[in-house]
């Protein structure tokens, strides 16, 4: 490689990383109790509760959605959930249909009494860590701007790869010199730990950039797959909910039409997931891959009648898929805890690339001197 | 001084690694159980190869 060559994948090496560089500290130090979530949440509670009435005949959906809206006065439901272990059910309500998720109220009803589940507890520090991997408590535009972080993470990641070529022409792969002076030795770290975790850092870094896309994603979908629903409707009329047809009857039609799939959760009209008049009942398959991808049926929310299943296009599949991918929690615990020795290694890699920055010498480009050092030439 | 290595004898390893991590990363996806025991061999391997030079003698 010519040392113009060298030059420039290294100009390009080092304002991809310097700039993203403490964004993606921040990521991988909140991702690392991140990919524990689940345990964590079960550890800070015992799962003690018990039903009101175990075995009795569930109460119907209409009823829950009552007394979720008794619970909450003036508010409008949004999203009901259903729990996979226990006889749950979780209705998010808000203000208004499109209430952003800092005004939603989140509550638990047991579906054999109707009565309030009690909410979880210590989930508030977890959040907090959640918030702030995932926009910085800036919303939408906080989220956009760690993702444009993540794809200069993805060039740093190619213009690395580049640079290993003439770092490793006269050494052999896992080379770590280490009775050299230290900024030899942690460059030969940097370069090793950043090629073993090559593939899966462009993975996850590249499923986050997807995850951040979610909202415009979301909305192309709705844009482009569910506009023809809506015709003949007036623009921004969401239905009151006591103008709504059975919620009930609106699920049970929905199962009968996608038969063999599992129910996840309902969006309510007007919300993100769905448009200003239909309930939008989505599914997920059974199997481990089609269960990470969802299916609505869209119900017209003032008569029930169907409108049919609508088969999401591949770009909200792609960030279904995105989920796990980036979460690392589909693998069992031993995939989460080579997820978090695989962070620990990338926090290596940024903070051994933070420390080759700042001793850096400044008349020669560090890199290709260190090249010529290394076949012979003199510096 | 040593001979230099070519393309193929720099990234004989490394392309090996990247292509197992993302076998692994498929694998848990499509299936469980030893799908998911195949995921945590192949991805293991960056981990333990980065023990294997801590442990081994530096030059």
């Amino acid at each position: 490689m010519k040392p113009a060559t060298i030059r420039l994948w290294s100009a390009i090496h080092k304002w991809t990383s310097l700039i993203p560089t403490l964004f993606l500290l921040m990521l991988c130090i909140t991702g690392l109790p991140l990919i524990f979530h689940d345990e964590i949440d079960d550890a800070l509670n015992p799962d003690d509760w018990q039903a009101a009435n175990p075995g009795a005949p569930l109460l119907d959906l209409d009823t829950i959605l009552d007394r979720a809206l008794e619970n909450r006065p003036g508010e409008v439901p949004l999203y009901m959930s259903f729990d996979i272990d226990r006889p749950v059910i979780n209705v998010t309500t808000g203000p208004t249909p499109d209430a952003p998720g800092t005004l939603m109220h989140f509550a638990s009803f047991d579906a054999t009494s109707g009565d309030l589940v009690p909410p979880k507890t210590g989930g508030a520090f977890m959040e907090v860590i959640l918030q702030l991997h995932t926009d910085m408590f800036l919303g939408l535009p906080g989220m956009l701007f760690l993702g444009a972080m993540g794809a200069l993470m993805i060039v740093a990641i190619v213009s690395g790869v580049v640079l290993y070529t003439p770092f490793m022409r006269k050494l052999d792969f896992g080379t770590v010199r280490a009775s050299r002076k230290p900024r030899i030795k942690w460059l030969d770290f940097h370069n090793l730990l950043g090629i073993v975790t090559v593939a899966w850092l462009t993975v996850v870094g590249l499923t986050g950039v997807i995850n951040t896309l979610e909202a415009p994603i979301i909305d192309t979908w709705k844009y482009n797959e569910l506009a023809d629903l809506t015709a003949g409707y007036e623009a921004g009329a969401v239905p009151a909910p006591a103008g709504m047809a059975s919620l009930d009857t609106a699920v049970r039609d929905a199962q009968e039409a996608a038969p063999g799939m599992q129910l996840q959760f309902v969006a309510f009209p007007g919300g993100d997931f769905s448009t200003s008049h239909h309930y939008a009942v989505f599914f997920h398959g059974s199997t481990p891959l089609t269960e990470q991808l969802i299916t609505p049926a869209l119900i017209d929310a003032r008569t029930g009648a169907l409108a049919g299943i609508r088969p999401m296009p591949w770009y909200a599949k792609a960030l279904s898929l995105s989920r796990p991918l980036h979460f690392g929690d589909y693998g069992g615990l031993p995939l989460k805890i080579l997820w978090f020795v695989l962070d620990l290694m990338t926090i290596v890699v940024l903070g051994t690339g933070i420390y080759l920055w700042l001793t850096r010498r400044k008349s020669v480009p560090a890199e290709v001197r260190e090249i010529r050092e290394l076949e012979g030439k003199p510096t | 001084m040593r001979k230099r290595l070519s393309l193929r004898a720099i990234f004989a390893i490394p392309l090996f690694i990247a292509v197992t991590s993302l076998i692994g990363l498929i694998t848990a996806l499509v299936g469980n159980d030893l799908w998911d025991a195949l995921s945590w061999l192949t991805l293991g391997l960056p981990v333990a190869i980065t023990i294997w030079v801590l442990m081994k003698r530096r030059v």
